[in-house]
């Protein structure tokens, strides 16, 4: 599978870290944040996430004013297809420096890496497909004149099987 | 009262309304003659199919392109379906019936409401349209069968082949013997810049089934190709390539656009951009256009079919300009993963011409249809395989939006007209099942003997079953599959003695 993570980050206070899983034991990347990462690697059919981690941010860097040390996504491309609204499905699940009682477990939509923490972006492999059902682009021709069925290739191929070759 | 009408019959797909009864109502109307336009396809595949019990719609319109026998409840049905067309039809009392025979689906469709409309009315019946062949999957024919068929049998009075520009009014007029009317030869090509704007008064385009809040209409580009493709006869029936100017083009659509407000046009000649010059002029006219009216890029969208060409003849600019001028679905006849099998087509383009216009149309947002032909004489399996890998090559496209369409077809037919079809000895054909030259399905090649009917279909099956599985939206197979299993039953049937 071929993917490529995009990133703009902070780095006045220091390169923001990152660590970059699929699921939990392939891990591809792990070391500063680069504005854009490529990785070529096996993956099985099924479903998987997509993690991208930001750490090492300290409390003083939390508190600094001026600047926020962060990472934001700005763009994953899954074998040659640039996800789209697919990114918004990520969730970010931010390790807070200064918990509180209302902080939520995680937040979606978002692509900014403010907070030490995972963001997870669940996808199926082959993604194409995934991203084919998901999307559902071109026009529904369902129950048109134009409609292709299982059920008809079906019976063709039922038909030809066993028919003479002439 | 109408002096003519002109009608539109089942079955074929009702998208948009169709061409020529556009076209011959506006030369009718042109020069005095009042005509009306009733579309009964359209009526068929909506009025008629809510009407029904589904089941029967289906039979019924099965039953226009097969051989299936419809139940007596099923022939009533179609029955007053017909009755009432020809009440609509006598309420404007026509002293001319334009029957435009859109393609063999239509025959059947056309032969029963000419044997209703000759016992309840005087009016002479003309028919036209590609649709006066047998051919199913050629345009051209020696011999119009289907027009002969109805002439002999008193069903019509005249028959045009070829364009009605140079036919129409020499028929109202009584200006006869004239070239294309009655003949196995074909009128007179016209100059394609001195056609009228057609006429779609009588059509709402919003009642079709586009997929377009606005409708769709059809329009045209040029008549003929500057190809010379091996297995396509559109040369033959149009002659020379004669294109519209781009200044002409775009004041066509334009009027359209202003006097419909239709924003959606498909282009249903062969390609849009077979003179690059004209097609430039065309985009750029729309794009000054646009910026003259302040109206935002892409107001108006076209789509069409469209020629591979190299980055040389068809630069990164033209995609851009394109894509903003409104370009919305391109239609490629892509034929083949196999360069080697394209060659013998005379596609005239290679793999890396195909990648570039497959990554240009990506990057500038413009979707693309894939037609593809299997079974071609000098397709080997591998060959094959490389139609099947290009299929999972492109999957991206399908994934990224692109790519909105397969069309396979029903395997490589010889059509008369076509080089293939001329020239078989050096394709290195033969005739099969007692046909006494190649024609049809009814072929095999001398160096490739294995690639039989049947193993044609069975990879025209593993195509659908492969695209499918890569989630492409795969157009028309239904119609391909019962249309590929009644033909090759009717073929066992002759071969076994049961039809002659």
């Amino acid at each position: 599978m071929k993917l490529v993570i995009d990133f703009s980050f902070e780095d006045r206070l220091g390169i923001p870290k990152t660590k970059i899983n699929v699921d939990d034991y392939l891990t591809l990347y792990d070391g500063e944040v680069k504005n854009s990462l490529t990785f070529d690697f096996d993956c099985t059919a099924g479903d998987h996430e997509l993690r991208i981690t930001h750490y090492g941010k300290t409390k003083h860097q939390a508190a600094c004013i001026d600047y926020d040390k962060h990472m934001e996504i700005t763009a994953i491309i899954m074998d040659d297809v640039p996800l789209e609204q697919e990114l918004w499905m990520g969730k970010f699940y931010p390790v807070y420096l200064h918990p509180s009682d209302n902080e939520p477990t995680y937040i979606q939509p978002n692509l900014y890496l403010g907070h030490n923490g995972t963001w997870v972006l669940p996808f199926r492999y082959p993604c194409l497909n995934w991203l084919i059902d998901l999307r559902k682009a071109g026009p529904d021709i369902k129950d048109t004149i134009f409609s292709t069925s299982d059920k008809k290739l079906i019976q063709a191929i039922e038909f030809f099987k066993g028919v003479d070759d002439v | 009262m109408s002096r003519a009408v002109i009608l539109s019959l089942p079955r074929f797909a009702a998208l948009r309304p169709q061409a020529a009864p556009a076209a011959i109502k506006s030369i009718l109307e042109t020069h005095g003659v009042s005509a009306t336009v009733i579309d009964i396809n359209l009526a068929f595949q909506s009025q008629f199919k809510q009407s029904v019990d589904p089941k029967d719609y289906d039979s019924l319109d099965r039953w226009m392109f097969t051989s299936i026998d419809l139940t007596l409840e099923q022939t009533n049905l179609l029955k007053n379906f017909i009755n009432t067309q020809v009440d609509t039809i006598l309420q404007h009392q026509p002293q001319f019936i334009f029957i435009s025979v859109f393609c063999w689906q239509c025959q059947k469709s056309t032969r029963l409401l000419c044997e209703y409309l000759r016992k309840v009315t005087s009016a002479k019946i003309v028919i036209g349209g590609q649709g006066l062949i047998n051919q199913e999957n050629g345009s051209f024919s020696s011999i119009p069968y289907f027009a002969h068929e109805l002439a002999r049998r008193g069903l019509i009075d005249h028959w045009v082949r070829g364009e009605a520009e140079s036919t129409v009014m020499n028929i109202v007029n009584d200006n006869l013997p004239c070239a294309g009317v009655d003949t196995d030869s074909y009128a007179t090509y016209s100059d394609v810049n001195l056609h009228e704007f057609w006429d779609f008064s009588d059509t709402d385009p919003r009642d079709y089934s586009s997929g377009y809040t606005s409708g769709v209409l059809p329009m045209e580009t040029s008549r003929g190709c500057i190809r010379r493709c091996s297995f396509c006869d559109i040369p033959t029936v149009h002659g020379g390539f004669r294109a519209k100017t781009g200044e002409r083009l775009s004041q066509e659509i334009i009027h359209y656009y202003e006097k419909h407000e239709v924003e959606n046009y498909f282009f249903h000649d062969a390609l849009c951009n077979g003179s690059m010059k004209d097609f430039r002029i065309f985009n750029e006219s729309l794009l000054e256009f646009y910026e003259n009216h302040n109206l935002p890029l892409r107001t108006i969208r076209y789509s069409s079919h469209a020629i591979v060409r190299s980055s040389s003849q068809m630069q990164e600019t033209d995609y851009e300009r394109m894509s903003k001028a409104g370009a919305d679905t391109m239609v490629l006849g892509v034929e083949s993963g196999s360069e080697r099998v394209r060659g013998e087509m005379r596609k005239n383009f290679s793999n890396s011409d195909l990648d570039y216009t497959m990554m240009m149309y990506s990057k500038y947002s413009i979707q693309v249809y894939l037609l593809l032909i299997v079974g071609f004489p000098n397709e080997y399996e591998e060959d094959f395989q490389q139609t099947l890998d290009m299929l999972s090559r492109y999957q991206k496209y399908v994934a990224d939006g692109t790519i909105i369409g397969v069309n396979l077809g029903t395997t490589l037919t010889v059509e008369e007209g076509a080089p293939i079809y001329n020239e078989w000895q050096s394709f290195g054909l033969e005739p099969t099942n007692g046909a006494n030259r190649p024609i049809g399905p009814d072929w095999r090649s001398r160096d490739n003997p294995s690639l039989t009917y049947k193993e044609r279909i069975m990879r025209r099956i593993r195509a659908q079953e492969h695209a499918v599985n890569l989630g492409y939206i795969f157009w028309k197979g239904d119609d391909q599959m019962d249309i590929l299993m009644d033909k090759y039953q009717q073929r066992l049937a002759r071969l076994q003695g049961l039809v002659h």
